[in-house]
């Protein structure tokens, strides 16, 4: 079968990268804040319970006012699954992306909070470009938009680590500990943990974020690595460090692990911490 | 829930519980990174660091028919280089978000200062609380500008008090090896 080349123009997808993105910083959230809602019922009275109840607050407020849910509106990462057929007629795809990441900060007043150069005078950009953009290339005519507004709070306290080779299931836990033990209580818990295993030193730090795209409450479609996320959930959650730090049981509120084939003599891991808006959205034009 | 007046009291200071939440009305002065960095190279503290607390923020920009954007508070911890210094000053009230190092958790009580942490990530209820904003330094820094924001039953909870009080340490002991 002859299938014919699809043209999508850089507006098209500018227009849907803004979105994407004030729409993540900006809400309304109603999955976190479902979840949310349920380990507020669970809660121990007490200032991480009072904590709670002001996260669920604010992302009612901020799908009321339209202000951001934190004024850290993040780096912009953005990732493309493009399908082989798509072509972008006039610019290329980041160009277009980073077009819609600045109209998307400079209407919707999110915070610019990009610097160059990154030693000395640390400019800021004004415009919250340049975006972090992973592309996929996949099979067939769609193009697939994910936008996620990382936090630098949450960002800073997440580690990539060449584990020896059979380190296994204890090396990630002890990893993913040593980051939530240190740095918990700065990255806006309860936390979603974002796990990529394996490939390379650059692969799985992708992984990891890519990991945190997936919907809250869905499974592990591997059933070993399931296992794997709701162990170091629990473990996580048995420390007590509890909503911003203020004591409590749910520190973590999921973990969600992705995987890729890597050389036999590493065990690449990246540990990455989103804090409890996490702000994301995709789209398929 | 206490309502608490800026220029916190020497009393009133005395009086805060580490985990309570009290609701903060007054002026506060913004400033992180930069700020703090330009404030100790230049030796010029723009606003009176004895009375007026120092707020960990870089807010987002005030769309129109609001006074700022989504303002909460940023990680303390970053500051901590600076803190020693803004000690010495006689700064007395921070506010931020986070667990901050042993260390300057005793500078803070060796110079009677309390720590306030905010609710990190929920800015834009921090916004509505915020009824004036007017820079004061250092405005080419964006975000990162010197400004007096005036605070209005605004939620935090005491997380360092002047009594050894710790609201990070508030954890199930059972499983805890720290």
């Amino acid at each position: 079968m002859k299938e014919s080349i699809r043209l999508i123009s850089g507006e098209e997808i500018s227009r849907a990268v803004a979105s994407l993105y004030a729409g993540a910083c900006i809400g309304p959230h109603q999955s976190v804040e479902r979840k949310l809602t349920g380990i507020l019922a669970e809660e121990n009275p007490g200032p991480g319970r009072e904590a709670l109840r002001i996260e669920i607050n604010n992302l009612k407020t901020a799908a009321e006012t339209g202000l951001p849910v934190c004024q850290d509106t993040g780096t912009a990462v953005v990732f493309v699954e493009m399908g082989n057929l798509v072509c972008v007629s006039d610019c290329s795809l980041a160009d277009a992306v980073n077009e819609g990441i600045s109209q998307a900060c400079l209407r919707a007043y999110l915070r610019p909070s990009q610097v160059f150069p990154p030693l000395g005078d640390r400019v800021n950009t004004m415009n919250n470009t340049p975006a972090v953009i992973h592309m996929e290339h996949v099979y067939g005519s769609n193009l697939k938009i994910s936008v996620l507004a990382k936090g630098a709070g949450s960002e800073n306290v997440s580690s990539s680590v060449m584990l020896p080779p059979l380190a296994g299931s204890a090396g990630i836990i002890d990893l993913a500990e040593s980051c939530i033990r240190a740095g918990a209580s700065k990255a806006c818990p309860p936390v979603i943990i974002g796990i990529g295993i394996g490939g390379n030193l650059e692969t799985s730090g992708i992984l990891a974020k890519k990991a945190l795209l997936r919907d809250m409450g869905v499974e592990n479609t591997v059933p070993e690595l399931g296992e794997l996320e709701k162990q170091i959930t629990d473990k996580l959650n048995a420390t007590g460090i509890g909503p911003q730090g203020f004591g409590g049981k749910t520190t973590v509120m999921e973990t969600r692990i992705l995987q890729l084939a890597c050389h036999m003599a590493s065990l690449p891991v990246t540990v990455c911490i989103e804090c409890y808006a996490h702000r994301a959205a995709s789209c398929v034009l | 829930m206490r309502a608490v007046t800026i220029p916190v009291s020497g009393q009133s200071l005395q009086s805060l519980k580490a985990g309570e939440q009290i609701l903060l009305s007054g002026p506060v002065a913004t400033a992180r990174d930069a700020a703090h960095n330009l404030m100790l190279n230049t030796g010029s503290v723009p606003f009176d660091i004895k009375s007026i607390p120092i707020f960990y923020t870089g807010p987002s920009p005030a769309p129109p028919g609001h006074v700022i954007g989504a303002c909460g508070p940023t990680t303390s911890a970053r500051m901590e280089p600076f803190i020693p210094e803004m000690l010495k000053l006689g700064m007395k009230v921070v506010i931020g978000k986070g667990e901050m190092s042993d260390g300057t958790r005793k500078l803070f009580h060796q110079y009677g200062a309390v720590y306030l942490a905010a609710t990190g990530g929920a800015g834009a209820l921090a916004s509505t609380k915020i009824k004036s904003r007017r820079i004061v330094a250092w405005e080419h820094l964006g975000p990162e500008a010197v400004s007096i924001l005036e605070l209005e039953n605004f939620p935090v909870f005491v997380a360092w008090d002047l009594h050894h009080g710790n609201i990070f340490r508030r954890r199930a002991k059972s499983n805890d090896t720290e």
